[in-house]
């Protein structure tokens, strides 16, 4: 299970345990043998999906130098990856953003404190649908 | 959480870092999973026979292996730096498993927090709490129970998984639930007997945590949760549900605050109704009699009022003036007031038809008719005054009201006629007496509410204050009619002060002969 096989997750937040958190709820997947990364910031995250195109971004909206909808446009439009399933990551009664991330062609729209185990199971979901499109 | 193992520094971001490491040597070099699997090996290893593996060990356990010559010192630095890029791994995951489980609990105070404000019903509430709960504690199961404000009559409000049925109590008082609701403080016991909280649960012994549901203004009742006693509940358990029972017990209050004042708002719509009803039961208008003014004046202490005033139009063109006191406030009042009302005007009415027009008879005959009903206790004074407007005539009987007040010349004057108040006694018979009303003179009946009312010296209006207003008139006009009460009522202000709370009724009724 190389390269292209190999399932990937790039998870976008310049907090350091917002990432933490989303590597542990994805840990089992780990196992299983998805690989996650990790940005800090908006132009690190567009390096990184050029880079290794991942299935699923989990993207903060409030991150240094490009915003998450910036990054979530970028990859859609101008990189035209519509196959990049990007779940776009708020703080609570930021809600009024859900049309802008709407706008941004971004496929969910999760609030924080998100469930993780909603989180787990929507992204097992999304690499395996992948895994169906592929085929 | 799954052990850290080897594997794990070839994936993280200590990949790149462990790549480098392991190229700085040229000696035969390799990496094993903790089943042996071959995770690096250098070209050197090809072939190689005279190494040998370390085991990299984390929290007692092989975490892999790193194969090298004996007696490397190369090999030894390795297993050195791995290992301790190993246990840093560890420690990260670690806290990682930490903080997610924190982030749970977060969550779920969150989600509560939004479901709770939904619900208004303490049954609901119950509910939602053990619904996110049960389920993140790992329950067998749970409720919640509500107590009154004497911490009894205990009544469960929501369970979830519900194995056995739960006692209908009584608790034993020195039992972890009581213990609880009495004190106020959450308990973690995981040694308790289940048949003291279930039915046929048999004495297995079970683990409990319970928290009151309590708030700065009492213990509204307290959620359990339990399981078997082979799985404890741990002191983050505890802490959770400690959180949870805070919010859950706040939300209770605000509910009860909302069916407090739910029933309050009823309550006075009913008022409101009931002021709307009673005050179509005074006189729409003043009546008019050539040479004379006539004007009353109603002021209820609260929604409603005991008093009465009422004209009585005979058919002799005798007019009937009325007040009466019941001796009570509130609603029971204005009931007894409606009624007293009716009797009157109907033996009024009756006493009119045969033309036996008498004040001491008629309140006698309404004193038997409103005794019949009365409640023990219950009684109503009333002043009925029978003016001849050709005359100026006043026949009058008093049911032990108020003496009215006749201002005659520069004198005034009380109008004596014994009785008692009606509704005592089955039988009672009442004084009548006459007086006559010249040009200028006026009458004034009115209730205690006037001269029992206090200023905030608490001294008493009183009557003599009352008759040295009617005595000692600025001018004609101030005596006469509306002008008069209105004087009264100013003077009523004046002597108050302006955050008077009206104690008792105030009714005043005058007539003035021109």
């Amino acid at each position: 299970m190389e390269s292209k096989l190999q399932k990937k997750v790039l998870i976008v937040d310049d907090e350091a345990y917002v990432r933490l958190l989303i590597e542990q709820t994805l840990e089992d997947l780990e196992d299983q043998g998805v690989r996650i990364f990790q940005a800090t910031d908006g132009e690190d995250a567009l390096r990184l999906v050029r880079q290794e195109k991942p299935d699923l971004v989990c993207l903060d909206v409030m991150i240094p130098k490009l915003n998450g909808f910036e990054v979530c446009r970028t990859i859609k439009r101008e990189l035209k990856m519509e196959d990049v399933y990007v779940v776009i990551l708020t703080a609570k009664g930021q809600e009024y953003d859900w049309l802008a991330g709407k706008e941004a062609g971004a496929d969910l729209y999760m609030t924080k404190p998100f469930d993780p185990d909603e989180l787990l199971v929507l992204v097992e979901r999304v690499l395996s649908l992948h895994d169906s499109n592929h085929h | 959480m799954t052990p850290t193992t080897i594997k794990k520094l070839f994936r993280s971001s200590n990949e790149q870092v462990v790549h480098r490491l392991l190229s700085l040597s040229d000696e035969p070099t390799g990496i094993l999973e903790v089943d042996g699997t071959r995770l690096y090996a250098n070209n050197a290893l090809d072939g190689r026979s005279d190494v040998e593996r370390t085991a990299l060990m984390q929290d007692d356990q092989v975490a892999g292996w790193v194969v090298g010559q004996a007696g490397s010192k190369w090999k030894t630095d390795l297993v050195l730096l791995l290992q301790h890029l190993l246990t840093q791994e560890s420690a990260k995951a670690a806290l990682a498993s930490e903080v997610l489980d924190n982030y749970r609990e977060l969550h779920l105070l969150y989600r509560l927090s939004e479901e709770l404000a939904l619900s208004l019903e303490p049954e609901s509430i119950g509910r939602v709490a053990l619904k996110e709960i049960c389920p993140l504690i790992q329950a067998s199961s749970g409720f919640v129970l509500l107590t009154d404000e004497n911490l009894q009559g205990l009544q469960v409000i929501a369970q979830c998984q519900q194995e056995y049925q739960i006692r209908p109590g009584p608790f034993k008082p020195d039992g972890v639930l009581m213990q609880v609701i009495q004190t106020g403080i959450s308990q973690l016991s995981n040694d308790q007997p289940a048949d003291e909280y279930f039915l046929d649960s048999g004495d297995m012994p079970i683990s409990m945590l319970c928290a009151p549901l309590k708030t700065e203004k009492r213990v509204w009742g307290a959620i359990t949760l339990v399981r078997e006693a082979a799985r404890p509940f741990s002191a983050g358990d505890f802490k959770l549900l400690n959180a949870i029972a805070m919010q859950t017990a706040s939300v209770i209050e605000i509910a009860h605050l909302h069916r407090v004042e739910l029933e309050a708002a009823r309550i006075e719509r009913d008022l409101q109704m009931a002021q709307r009803v009673q005050s179509g039961l005074l006189p729409r208008k003043m009546p008019v009699l050539e040479g004379w003014t006539v004007a009353a004046l109603w002021q209820p202490a609260r929604t409603v009022s005991g008093d009465l005033y009422d004209f009585i139009h005979f058919p002799d063109g005798r007019l009937g003036l009325v007040v009466a006191d019941v001796a009570d406030k509130g609603i029971h009042a204005a009931l007894v007031m409606a009624n007293t009302r009716s009797i009157l005007r109907g033996v009024a009415a009756s006493a009119g038809r045969k033309g036996s027009i008498s004040p001491g008879h008629i309140l006698s005959r309404v004193n038997q008719v409103l005794r019949e009903d009365m409640a023990d206790g219950m009684f109503v004074t009333c002043l009925l005054a029978i003016l001849d407007p050709h005359s100026g005539s006043v026949r009058f009987a008093n049911a032990g009201h108020n003496l009215a007040y006749l201002r005659t010349g520069q004198e005034v004057s009380e109008l004596h006629a014994t009785g008692f108040p009606l509704g005592i006694f089955s039988n009672a018979d009442y004084e009548e007496k006459e007086t006559m009303l010249n040009r200028g003179d006026s009458l004034l009946i009115y209730s205690d509410g006037l001269v029992e009312a206090h200023n905030p010296q608490g001294e008493m209006f009183d009557y003599p204050r009352l008759s040295q207003l009617l005595k000692h008139a600025p001018d004609a006009t101030s005596l006469e009619g509306v002008s008069l009460l209105q004087r009264l009522m100013a003077e009523l202000a004046a002597f108050t002060g302006p955050n008077w709370e009206q104690e008792d009724d105030v009714t005043l009724l005058t007539v003035y002969r021109q």
